[in-house]
Formats: structure tokens, C-alpha cells, sequence
């Protein structure tokens, strides 16, 4: 009976200090082993995706296309206003602020409440703890913690992780939180009951922490799932991100990330 | 005595690897997610000392929990299953059939096996669904259809594993 009582205890220690503990630098090389054994098992898990990766990536291709012509359109337009008028070249490179990194995810759960993501690219590639991860399609969830080769991704699909984003049209913003039933849909909550919406109104990012950069896709409003105390609405939101077939992502590097956190803390001291 | 401890051992890690490759991503009915692991406890012979019956369930459960979201919640699970397995067994298996044998179909009376299998899965599933809901605080219905899908597709795997055992 002690001992029942003394593991009793040993595990409920465990679960109260669970975010604490599995998530800090104690639990890197368990990480780094556990990655390296999702990876291996992983290579079997993604020939089955193989096709529906493939239409994703062609449609992102030829997006890029446009967009390249469209920017060599202007960039022709610019030579051409360069010769007549003085542009400094010099104040365009200064504006790259956004870095994107590829990555291959190598373990994803969708069931769970707590889902995270394990992708392959880690401390070594200059990943650290708060870089935002985006599919081809929208946001995907924020990197909680790296080890040397790879790191662990809070995914949206995660009711602890609250994510701050606006309506397209109206730049209203509110929290997207996760209620835990639905890989395929989420909740916007804390939208005052003023705001204006139609059914359809695409839910973007907005760049207040400086994790995704402003405009990121989410979702788009389904509907209009409960209004709280009469003053907030909460809004069921269809994910673009389809989390159940996720493969290929993007780890966003914001160089000024740090200059704007240290900012927004030294504001609250 | 020699041969069944390889085996207990090769049964631990054979549960454990087939739960986190295939059982942990197998989701029917969108919600269901069969656990068998928890065969392990159900089979492990009757004159085993509670306290390594205990310290076992804990190991396993700690096992499946590192691979897991959060860590404990499989252990706290497998710890209570372990010690309340005492007493199902009390309910079920009387004391005249041998003692040594590991605890198949074939040892009990065919609904005896059914009965005690059911109230320790019963029994794992209910605490794992009730802590997770109180760590997440994310109680709703939704979840307790989820608990009975679970509970049936477990069974279901737990009696496939007896039958392999007795061949």
C-alpha cells in the first residue's frame, strides 16, 4: 500500500510539473532520440501522402510564378524610374525582415488535446524557442523548444496555445483558441459584439508579437458558434492548414523579433 | 521460470513498440484510439508480488508517457490499474486453479477473462479520460463517447493479443 501510494504520488508530481518538466532542457536528448526514431519511422508514413504533397506543392509553384513575373514587372518599371530619378538600391535590402527555412515534419498527432509537432531542422539550423512554422496553405503553430537537430512545434491543434489574430476585412482582432474536438475547425474568441463579420471572412495574423508576420491565412469564419455574457462572440473557424496531412513546412525567422519583445517587456516593467 | 521472464520482457517491449508506431496514430471512428499495452498488466501471472506488479504498471505507463503529450498520465493510470487488479482477480479467479499459469482465456472460465479484461480497461481508460480533463480543464460529452469507442476498440485488441498468446 506504501508503494501504491508513493507511486501514486511520483505520478501525480509528474503530471502537476508536466509543462515544466518534459518541456525544458532536461528532456533535449530524449528529444533528439525520440526525433531521430520518429524520422526513421516516418519515411514509411509519408509515401502515403506522397500525391497530395505533390498537387500542394505544383499550386504553390505556379503561384510563386506569377508572383516572380509580377515582381519583374515592377522591378523593370523601377530600372526604368531609376534612370530619371535617384532611388537608393541600398534602403530595399534593409527591409528583408522575414527569413523562411524549410522543414520536414517527422512526428504529428491531431487526436490529442495537447497535439505537437516534431519537425528536422533544429538549434544547428538557427532555430530557436518562439519562430512562428507555416504551411503552404497558413499558420500552423509556434516552436516551443530545439534540440540540436530538431524541434518541437506547439501546433494550433493545441488547447494551451492561444494565438492572436484579426478578421481580414474589419482588422478586429481576437484570441484563436483551440476547444479540443475538431482537427479540422477552431474558435475565435473575445470579439467584442459590435464588430461587423459576414460567413466567410477570412481570419489572418496580425503582427503583434512578432512571430508570423501580419496577413498570414488561418481560416476562414464558419459560424457564429455562442455569444459570451452578451459581450463577446465566439466564431467557429475553418482551418486553410490541413493538419492531418501535414508534411513540408516553413520555420519563419523575424531578425527583429527580439528588438520588438525586449521593447514590448521593457514597456511592462 | 527463466523462459517466462524473456517473455514477460519481450511482451513489455513488443506493447510498447506497437503502441507508439501504430496503435498511438490508428484513429477509428475519428476519435477511437485503441490501447493495448495495458495487456501487459492484464496478463502477468498471480504470484507475482504486488509491489512488482505495481513497480512494472508504473514503468510501462512511464514509457507510453514519454512518448506522450504529458508525462504521468499513463503512469498514474497504469499505477491504479495495478493495484485494483488485486482485487478483480479476487472477484474472478478462484484458488483451486493452478497458481503458476499466466493468465489466458484458457486459465479462466471464458466470461471470467471477459469480465476482469473489461473492468481493467474499463477501470485504465476512465482514470486516463478523467485526469486529462482535469489537467486540461476541457470537460465536455463529446469526450465520454470518446471513453466508450476507446474502451470497445481496446477490447477488442486485447482479445486478438490472448488468442495469439495461447498459440
Amino acid at each position: 500500500m506504501v508503494f501504491f501510494l508513493l507511486l501514486l504520488s511520483i505520478s501525480v508530481v509528474f503530471i502537476v510539473y508536466s509543462n515544466q518538466i518534459q518541456r525544458s532542457k532536461y528532456f533535449i536528448t530524449v528529444k533528439e532520440t525520440l526525433g531521430r526514431f520518429y524520422s526513421s519511422i516516418n519515411i514509411f508514413y509519408n509515401y502515403t501522402n506522397l500525391d497530395i504533397t505533390n498537387a500542394e506543392l505544383m499550386k504553390k509553384i505556379s503561384e510563386l510564378e506569377t508572383k516572380i513575373y509580377k515582381y519583374k514587372h515592377i522591378l523593370e518599371l523601377l530600372k526604368d524610374s531609376a534612370k530619371t530619378s535617384s532611388i537608393n538600391t541600398n534602403s530595399v535590402h534593409e527591409t528583408i525582415i522575414y527569413k523562411f527555412v524549410s522543414a520536414k515534419v517527422v512526428n504529428n498527432s491531431i487526436f490529442k488535446k495537447c497535439n505537437y509537432i516534431i519537425l528536422n531542422k533544429g538549434a544547428k539550423n538557427g532555430i530557436k524557442p518562439d519562430m512562428g512554422v507555416l504551411s503552404s496553405n497558413g499558420v500552423v503553430g509556434i516552436v516551443k523548444n530545439t534540440s540540436l537537430h530538431f524541434s518541437e512545434v506547439i501546433s494550433l491543434l493545441n488547447t494551451q496555445l492561444r494565438l492572436n489574430c484579426k478578421i481580414k476585412n474589419t482588422n478586429s482582432f481576437g484570441l484563436l483558441v483551440w476547444d479540443g474536438k475538431d482537427a479540422r475547425y477552431t474558435c475565435l474568441t473575445d470579439l467584442p459584439q459590435y464588430v461587423t463579420y459576414k460567413i466567410g471572412d477570412t481570419i489572418v495574423t496580425n503582427g503583434f508579437s512578432a512571430v508570423f508576420p501580419e496577413g498570414i491565412p488561418v481560416g476562414i469564419i464558419v459560424n457564429l458558434q455562442e455569444q459570451q455574457k452578451n459581450v463577446y462572440n465566439i466564431f467557429k473557424v475553418k482551418f486553410f492548414t490541413r493538419f492531418d496531412r501535414l508534411n513540408e513546412v516553413l520555420i519563419v525567422k523575424n531578425f527583429y523579433q527580439k528588438e520588438q519583445n525586449d521593447l514590448q517587456k521593457s514597456n511592462f516593467n | 521460470m527463466f523462459y517466462s521472464i524473456i517473455k514477460q520482457f519481450f511482451i513489455f517491449f513488443l506493447l510498447i513498440f506497437l503502441q507508439i508506431c501504430f496503435f498511438e496514430k490508428i484513429h477509428i471512428f475519428r476519435y477511437a484510439t485503441p490501447f493495448p499495452y495495458i495487456y501487459f498488466i492484464i496478463q502477468l501471472s498471480r504470484n507475482i508480488n504486488r509491489n512488482f506488479v505495481l513497480f512494472f504498471s508504473a514503468l510501462i505507463g512511464l514509457c507510453i508517457d514519454i512518448f506522450n503529450s504529458i508525462l504521468g498520465l499513463n503512469m498514474l493510470a497504469c499505477v491504479i490499474v495495478g493495484c485494483f487488479r488485486f482485487y478483480f482477480l479476487q472477484l474472478f479467479f478462484q484458488r483451486k486453479i493452478i497458481k503458476h499459469y499466466p493468465l489466458l482465456l484458457m486459465s479462466f472460465r471464458k466470461f471470467n477473462f471477459f469480465y476482469y479484461s473489461i473492468l481493467i480497461i474499463f477501470l485504465h481508460q476512465f482514470v486516463l479520460f478523467i485526469v486529462e480533463s482535469l489537467v486540461l480543464s476541457n470537460y465536455s460529452l463529446s469526450f465520454i463517447l470518446q471513453l466508450g469507442k476507446n474502451i470497445i476498440i481496446t477490447i477488442f485488441f486485447i482479445f486478438i493479443f490472448d488468442r495469439l498468446s495461447i498459440v
